[in-house]
This record gives structure tokens, sequence and C-alpha cells, in this order.
């Protein structure tokens, strides 16, 4: 017998879309649409569900299905059970900035041969926050194109190094597909530059979603994030972050290199611990005071966990822009 | 540098290399570790280093003060008033060497061989910059190493050869001797090596109280009163009186009185005594028998010695003190007895009986019959008390003084200080006619404390002697005569005397006032007459009494005197009486030539001999062992401490625990800084697990997490219960 009470369904989503099953996934494609229907699967309630939207079909009462959406009509007429399905009235341009600089090479959760993934893993082999960043990309795209809204794609470090323009066409996700899993992993992080080149090609009000580490000056990110506000954009900021630099539980005194090219510093893991943890929490909790300030979303992903909140936040943000709402 | 065991050394040289290697074997090259936030890092880095700055210098301060205090600890430092003092530590080393100390043990060593070794090992044991002095406790004592050495091989050289002297152990005097010590800076310890036994301790002398410079206390230690019960008989003393009648026949005929004493335990046993000497015929021994418990013996000896004199010495079977079981005693040779009599002679010629003075009648007491042998015997001189002088006290063994008021006033110490080197002075009362107040100087330079009036009282009704008259050495051998002659003796006239201890009366009246007085006044005697044996004060001249009573006051008097001038070790010196001795030889000492009247104190037994300027030997004199130091008893060790207790508080030690303890009062205060050493060792490992680890937190902080983190421990959870 089938569990089908929502907490047992919403964990055997994300525990379906834990990187350790997405990552032995080889295909891009495959794996988005693992993703993005297994988010699906796990909610009860469509998140379409309330939306002003436009009627499209009849499909027949499966059991389970909520009876305020039985068209009665038909009942009355047919004797049968009809539910109304509907269709979105306005679609929303997606834009999706996926970080590929160097420092998203970082990963510690070791991968197995033969797993699929990007460059980057499959180099050191580890599962990366980019690799993170990558399945969550895809998904985004994948989700945003099943409700035929418009995707575009953007990889930047100092700038923008790859790009697949917003479209709702079939190739759209083609393309994606083949950018994220090409594009080198290297270089420093430029976000104000990125900014400005994703705005010069972008008119219309955009959802931009952000995927990445944050591993810059918060200035920066702030100055970039009030140029998308100015410009009436709506931005979600994923941060991807390893789960050993979230915790940073390491014993063996070694000397650290950065991955930017900030040199190298012998330091010894537990005497600098918890500075290391106030000075990371402090980066974050001003990087989320800077989003929620501006009326962004922020949400800080753990690349050993999940990708389905991220899909989660993407969907919610989505429903409140389509009621013309803004958050914060 | 040597080792006792090499292979221990290289052993432990391989140990040492063993940590080295597996430091070598397991370091690691580490390799870089790729970061990402490494700009987070580099800010945890610079927050780091100012916290770590305090945490720096408190780990060093601690390390600093663990160092300090561990330094501190292998100085040694010293608790107590110790602490703060300068200048080297002083040892006075007080060294039982009386008698006592001469008992033999199981392993055939002395006592003092055994002390002696433990001193030795005392001195080897201390450091090099410490210095010793040691004093000698067998009376008489004196200084072994009289200023402090830092030469310890020396200060042990001197013990080598030390031996037990017969004299009684004066600790008392001892550590009077190791106080003028103490005033030297630095610390002072006065340790006393000594078996504690009765005839170690005098009860009636207390030790000093001894104390250091500024009133600075003094570590006082001693060996613990030993527990070894012993026996030991010993000579105590020998008594000779030659018989009133030992003149006739050959050779005198003389009784020789020997007492033996016991101390220690009292099992049966027996003891032979001999009796030797150069002046005697052979004697057969004789034997003692000790019941259980049995203390005391006496044995006498009925001898002939020759008219010459000589030494008789009484030897008993050795025992565990060997050292007072012989003695030695003197015997005169038959040399005539000199009698002086000091009066006016107003009526010479007189045979008027009621007109003869009371010298008069000594001089017929003396001379009784015209009998050759005892005209022989006894020379009888006269002489008027107002030219009177030292010289005519030369050779005389007895002064009668009938006219004591006459004698010159600067008599009287020359007078003095003849009895006290065993010339006996019998004093008459003067009579009806007084010229000066003459008794109270002459009893102050005798220093006797008797009250002499200066008139005589008349007696009226007259008095007797008492039959019951108190038991005197004068009058041993008449005891048993007096109870029938002394009542018949009548007195009309008496000089009231007072103040007189019963030791002192010879005879006394009926009604309890003394009539004949008798005080030893150092080898001498001073015998006074409250009644004048003349007619006008008593029939006593004329009664069977008075010749036997003179007779015995001379041959007596003689005899107790002789006995006085005998020497014992450390306690008396023996008194030259004749005035033409120049050089004497001593036991121990050799040949001294005499520049005074005292001789120097005797330190060991035997024969001591003065010779005149033509080297003849003119007189004899003996030295003994001081046999109340012979007691062998034990002592509790609380009665030493509380006899000790006078001069400090002093510490027992036996051989065993001296170098425990001697490590425990040295390293007491080590001891409590090691102790505060590995407390602050252990602050140091907290306090620097606390700085590494951030702190003691035991939950430590899981760090952040990310909005996908909590399904992720769920599904830690749930894969963990599957």
């Amino acid at each position: 017998m089938t569990d089908s009470t929502p907490e047992s369904a919403g964990m055997r989503a994300e525990e379906y879309l834990a990187p350790e099953t997405i990552g032995q996934l080889t295909s891009f494609e495959f794996r988005a649409r693992m993703i993005a229907e297994g988010v699906m699967s796990g909610m009860h309630r469509s998140p379409y569900q309330g939306l002003a939207v436009e009627f499209a079909e009849h499909r027949q009462y499966v059991a389970g299905d909520d009876l305020k959406h039985l068209d009665w009509k038909v009942f009355g007429r047919s004797d049968k059970l009809y539910l109304k399905q509907y269709q979105q009235e306005t679609n929303l341009d997606v834009v999706i900035l996926v970080d590929a600089s160097a420092s998203m090479r970082f990963g510690t959760l070791k991968v197995k041969q033969g797993w699929g993934g990007t460059d980057a893993s499959s180099r050191i082999g580890t599962w990366t926050k980019f690799d993170h960043a990558t399945a969550v990309g895809a998904a985004l795209c994948y989700l945003a194109l099943q409700q035929r809204d418009r995707v575009g794609l953007a990889m930047f470090a100092d700038g923008i190094t790859a790009q697949v323009k917003r479209s709702n066409a079939k190739t759209t996700w083609r393309n994606v597909v083949r950018t994220l899993a090409t594009e080198s992993v290297d270089d420093t992080t430029d976000f104000a530059k990125v900014v400005e080149q994703s705005l010069a090609s972008v008119s219309n009000r955009s959802l931009f979603v952000v995927v990445s580490d944050f591993l810059v000056p918060t200035d920066t990110v702030r100055a970039g994030l009030a140029r998308l506000r100015h410009r009436r954009h709506d931005v979600m900021l994923m941060q991807i972050l390893d789960r050993q630099e979230l915790r940073f539980d390491l014993d063996d005194p070694s000397p650290f290199e950065g991955l930017e090219g900030e040199g190298r510093v012998n330091i010894d893991p537990r005497v600098i611990r918890e500075d290391y943890l106030a000075a990371l929490t402090d980066h974050c909790e001003k990087l989320e005071k800077t989003a929620r300030s501006l009326g962004f979303d922020y949400l800080r992903l753990d690349s050993h966990g999940s990708v389905g909140p991220a899909l989660a936040a993407l969907l919610g943000r989505r429903a409140l822009l389509a009621r013309g709402g803004r958050a914060g | 540098m040597t080792f006792v065991t090499t292979s221990l050394a290289i052993a432990g040289v391989i140990a040492a290399a063993i940590p080295i290697l597996v430091h070598i074997l397991l370091r690691r090259r580490r390799k870089p570790m790729q970061w990402a936030a490494m700009s987070l890092l580099i800010e945890a880095a610079r927050r780091h280093r100012r916290k770590a700055r305090l945490e720096q210098i408190i780990l060093l301060t601690v390390r600093a003060i663990m160092l300090i205090l561990l330094g501190a600890a292998l100085a040694q430092p010293l608790l107590g008033e110790r602490i703060g003092m300068t200048g080297e530590r002083t040892t006075h080393l007080v060294l039982d060497d009386g008698i006592i100390s001469g008992i033999v043990e199981a392993d055939g060593r002395t006592s003092l061989e055994r002390q002696v070794a433990e001193a030795s090992d005392f001195i080897e044991s201390l450091p090099s910059d410490e210095r010793v002095s040691i004093i000698l406790a067998g009376a008489p004592v004196r200084f072994l190493i009289e200023s402090p050495t830092s030469d310890h091989r020396s200060a042990i050289r001197a013990m080598e050869n030390l031996q037990a002297r017969e004299g009684t152990t004066d600790i008392a005097t001892a550590l009077e001797f190791a106080e003028s010590g103490l005033d030297q800076e630095g610390a002072q310890e006065v340790r006393i090596y000594s078996d504690f036994r009765r005839g170690s301790i005098d009860d009636r002398r207390r030790p000093p109280v001894l104390h250091g410079p500024m009133g600075a206390s003094v570590d006082l230690t001693a060996s613990m009163p030993i527990s070894e019960p012993t026996s030991n008989i010993q000579v105590a003393s020998i008594k000779t009186a030659r018989s009133p009648l030992s003149t006739l026949g050959t050779g005198d005929l003389l009784l020789v009185e020997v007492r033996l004493r016991r101390t220690g335990l009292t099992p049966e046993t027996v003891s032979n005594i001999r009796l030797e000497g150069d002046a005697m015929s052979g004697v057969e021994n004789r034997r003692v028998e000790w019941s259980p418990g049995r203390t005391e013996a006496k044995v006498d000896f009925q001898v002939r010695v020759d008219t010459d004199g000589g030494v008789l010495e009484v030897a008993i079977d050795p025992d565990s003190l060997p050292l007072d079981d012989r003695r030695l005693v003197t015997v005169e040779g038959r040399e005539p007895t000199r009698v002086l009599l000091v009066d006016r002679d107003e009526l010479a010629g007189s045979t008027r009986l009621d007109r003869l003075h009371g010298t008069d009648w000594f001089e017929r007491a003396l001379l009784p019959l015209p009998d050759a042998a005892i005209a022989e015997a006894i020379t009888i001189d006269r002489v008027d008390p107002a030219t009177i002088n030292g010289r005519d006290l030369e050779g005389t063994s007895m002064v009668v003084i009938g006219r004591p008021d006459l004698l010159p006033p600067d008599f009287d110490p020359t007078l003095a200080s003849w009895i006290r080197r065993g010339g006996i002075a019998v004093v008459l009362p003067p009579g009806d006619t007084t010229t000066r107040p003459w008794a109270s100087p002459l009893l102050e330079a005798l220093d006797v404390p008797w009250a002499v009036s200066l008139e005589p009282t008349m007696v009226d009704p007259p008095r007797s002697l008492s039959a019951a008259q108190p038991s005197s050495a004068l009058t041993t051998l008449l005891d048993a005569e007096l109870v029938e002659l002394a009542p018949s003796v009548r007195i009309d006239r008496r000089l009231p005397v007072d103040d007189v201890p019963d030791g002192d009366v010879v005879l006394r009246d009926d009604q309890g006032d003394p009539v004949v007085l008798d005080a030893p006044i150092g080898a001498g005697r001073l015998v006074f007459f409250a009644v004048n044996p003349e007619l006008e004060w008593t029939d006593l001249p004329v009664r069977p009494l008075m010749v036997p009573l003179v007779q015995e006051i001379v041959r007596q008097g003689s005899a107790l005197s002789r006995r006085e001038v005998d020497g014992v070790v450390g306690l008396r010196r023996p008194l030259i009486r004749m005035s033409n001795v120049a050089t004497v030889m001593l036991p121990g000492s050799g040949s001294q030539t005499v520049t005074s009247e005292e001789l120097p104190m005797p330190e060991r037994t035997g024969m001591v001999e003065g010779y005149d300027l033509g080297g003849n030997l003119v007189e004899r004199m003996v030295v003994n062992p001081d046999t109340d130091g012979g007691f062998v008893d034990l002592l509790a060790p609380d009665a030493v401490a509380a006899w000790l207790e006078s001069s400090g508080t002093w510490r027992f030690t036996t051989p065993d625990t001296r170098e425990i303890e001697q490590v425990d009062d040295e390293s007491s205060l080590a001891v409590i800084l090691i102790i505060i050493v590995l407390a602050l060792a252990i602050l140091e490992t907290l306090l620097a697990r606390w700085f590494t680890r951030g702190g003691l937190r035991t939950n430590r902080s899981i760090g952040l997490t990310g909005a996908n983190a909590d399904a992720d421990l769920d599904r830690s959870r749930r894969g963990a219960a599957t």
C-alpha cells in the first residue's frame, strides 16, 4: 500500500532528489526532468491551484483529487465525475544565472566512478558546488519550460561566459543542457559586471535566479541587486555552499589554498573554527539581509543536501508573482 | 661521571630514540587543501590572532610559573625558619662517649662504635658546603671538633679512634657546648647520638635552651632511645679500714668492703670477685649468687697488707659493660699520723686534772699507754695558736684547736684550704674567755651552716649523752659500744649550736642537742666539740668513751679523707696532699708538672703517681670509673623527650628512618611545590585544549546549515533506523 500522506510523499521526493541519487544520472536532461517530476509528485496540491487561470480542458476524476474542482454541471448532465483544468493566463520570463567561477569547483562529497556530472566534478572526484548549481539550474529550467515560461540561462564568472537566450521553444531545453554540461569552471567572480551584462540583454520584467556560492564581498552583491531592483526585476538568490564550508569540521592543521588565487595559508582548523563560522555566519546574514531588504528571496543550500527545496522555492515565488504580489 | 650499570644507561638512550623515530616515521607532508571560502578563512585567522595573543600570554605565564616552581622544588627548599636564612648549614654533633657507650653489643661492637658509624654515615650524606662540629658528651665533656668544618673526611677520621671513657655521660654540659656554637650564621642543627639509657641522663641537671642567632629556632634531632635490654654488674665502691690493733704482728690487717650493684636485666646469675694488689698476698676469690631481682651485694675481705701500703684492685667477671667491672683503691703505708695540738701552754707540766685543757685530754687519749708501737704510729706536736702558720700544717693529718679564738684572723683561709685537701680539724670551744667572735669567720671560710654561740651555757641539771646516738661515719666501729658508754657521760656546760643538719651530728645529749659534730669539707673534715672535753664542762675525759672516741676520730677520719683523695673520671680530681710533689703521672695523659693545687680532670682510670723533684715516688692515688653513669636500664622515648624538653622540641630518628626523614624534612616544601607544578601542568593542558578547541564545550557547534538540511537530517535518521 502506498503512503499518500503529504509528509511521506515529500520525504520520498527529497530522498529521490538527493545528490547521491541524481549524481548517478549521466543525462542532464533526464536528471532535470527527474528533479522536476520528483518535486511535482511530492506536492499534494498543485501550485497552480487558486491562480487566475483560463479553463483549458476536462479530465476524469481519480481518487484523491480535490472535489472543489469537480464540474458539477457535467456531473448533472452525464452523471460522470470530471475535473476542470485551467490554462495559465500569462507567461513569466525566467533568467537563471549560474556561477561558474573557480570557487564553485569546491566540493567534499565523494562521487563514484562512472557517475555523471560536470567537468569540475569528474576532475576531482567529488560532487562540487558547481554540480549542485547545474542540477538546480537545469531543474529550474525544465520546470519553467513545463509551465510555458520563457527561460534564459547565463553562466558567469568575471563576466557572462555563456548564455542561452530566453525562449519557451522546444530547442531551448537542449541548449540549456548543453551549456550547463560543457561550460568550464574558472576565473574569479565579478558580480556587478555580470548584472550589467545581464540587464543589457533583458528588456521586460523578469525573474532572475542567481545560483552561486556568493563568496564575494556583500557590497558588490548589494550593488548588483540594487541595479536589478531598480529595473523592477525580481530576484532569487540561491547560495550553494559545501557542507564542509558550512561546518568546517576539520581536525588536521594544513595549508589552505584559495581557488581564486587568494594564496596559501597554514591554518589549524580546530583553533580558528569558531572564528571561521562566525565570519561565515556574518557573511551569510549580511547577504540574506541585503536580499530581504530589496524584497528578494534568499535560499542557502547545502551541496550535500537535496535540490528539492530550491524548486519549491521557485514555484512559490512564481505563484506570488502571478498574483501580482511581491515578497518582502 | 660513571654509571653503576652502564647497560641501563645505554638502554635509556635507545629507549629515548624510539619516540623520535616514531615521530619521524609518522610525520606527514600535508597536501595543500583547496578552499573556496578563503576570504572568510583569512578573516577568521585575523580575528583569532587577536584572541590568541591573550591566550598565549596566559599559557606563557602558566608555563613560566611551572618552570620556576619546578626549579625551586629541585633546589629542595626548607620549611619554617630555615626559609630566608643565609649562610651554610651547621650541624653540631653530640656524641655520647660516656661509660654507658662502652656496652658491648651482640655483634661485638661497642655502642660507641655503632654511634660513630651512624654519625659517619650522616656526615657523608651531608652536602659538601654544610659544616659540622663534634662534641663528646662523656665527662669531662670536650670538643672533638670545635670550629665547624666542611671537611667531612677529616671529621669522620677524627671519630675513628674514639673509645668509650669511664666517666658518666653529661649531655646537659655537651648541649651547653653546642649552644655556644649556635650564634653562627646559617641554619643550625644539633644532633645527639646516644643510646639514652639510664646512665646517659642526669636528672639533677637540665639541658640549656637552644636557639640560634636572633632567637631563631634550631633543628633538634636525637637518636631513638635504644630498646635492647641488657644487664650490667658493676663494682660500685670499695671501703677499707685498718683494724685498731692492726699494727701488731706482720703487716696490717685490712678490712675491705666491696659493694656490687646490678642494673638492667636481673636474671639469676653468679659473679666471681677477685681482689689483687701489690700490697697484699693472694686472697681467695669470692662468689656472689644473684637471685632474680637482686640489685645489690656486699662482699667483705680481710687481708693483711704490706706496711708500705700500695694499690688494691677489685675485679669481677666481664659483662656487657666491662668498663665498670674493675675498681682500684690505695692503701696507706704505715706512716706515723702527725697530730698537731693548737693551744696555749699555760700550765705545761701541771698534773692537776681539773686544770687540764681539752687538748691535753686529747693528747692523753691519743697515747693512752706508753706503748712503743702506738707511739711510733702517732706523732704529737704542739703549737701556740697565736704563732701558727701554714707551714705548721704540712705533713699533719689532724689538728686539734683548743683556742680557736686566738688563731690569727688571716689563718682561717689557710686552715680551710688544708682541710679541703684532706686534713682533719678538731675544734674545741675556747672555754671561759673568748678574745674574739671566732666561730662565724671560721665556719664561713669552711662553708659550714652551723650557728655557734659565742658563750657557753651551764647545764643545770646536768645532762648525759644519749644512749641512742645517730649513725656517723666517724663512729661506725663504736656503734655497739656507744649504747653502754655514752649514758655515763655527764655534761655540765655546753656551747649551743643551732642549724645543724641531722647528718652532721656524731654525739648528742639526752635532750637531743649536739655534743660532737662532724662535717665533710672537700677531702677533709671539721669535727667540732660543743662540749669541751675538760672536767669543768664534762666528765667525758675520765670516762671509758674518751679514748676510743678520739682514736676513731683519728683513724676513721684519716680513712675517710683518704677515700676522697682518689679521683673519679670526669667527676673528681685526685688530690695531692704532699707538698713536695713536683710532677704527677696521670693515666692516659702522661707526666705533668704540678703548677697548682688542682690536677686536671682525669679522663681515664688508673693509678696516679706523684714524684718529688728528685724523681722519688712520694704519693699514690687512683682514678676510678664513675659508676653512676653505668646504669643500663632502658628509658622510654617520652621520658627522654621530657628531660630534653627544656632545650626545645626534639625529634627522634633511627638509622632506618634518618634518610627518609632527612629527605622528607628537606623536601617537604619541594613536595608541595611539585604538587603545585602538577596542578599547573593539568591547568596548562586544559587551557591549551580550551584555547585550541575554542573552549571546553562538549557540544561542539555544528556550524551553519542549508535550507535543505532538515530534510537531510530526517533522511539520515531514517537511514540509521533502517
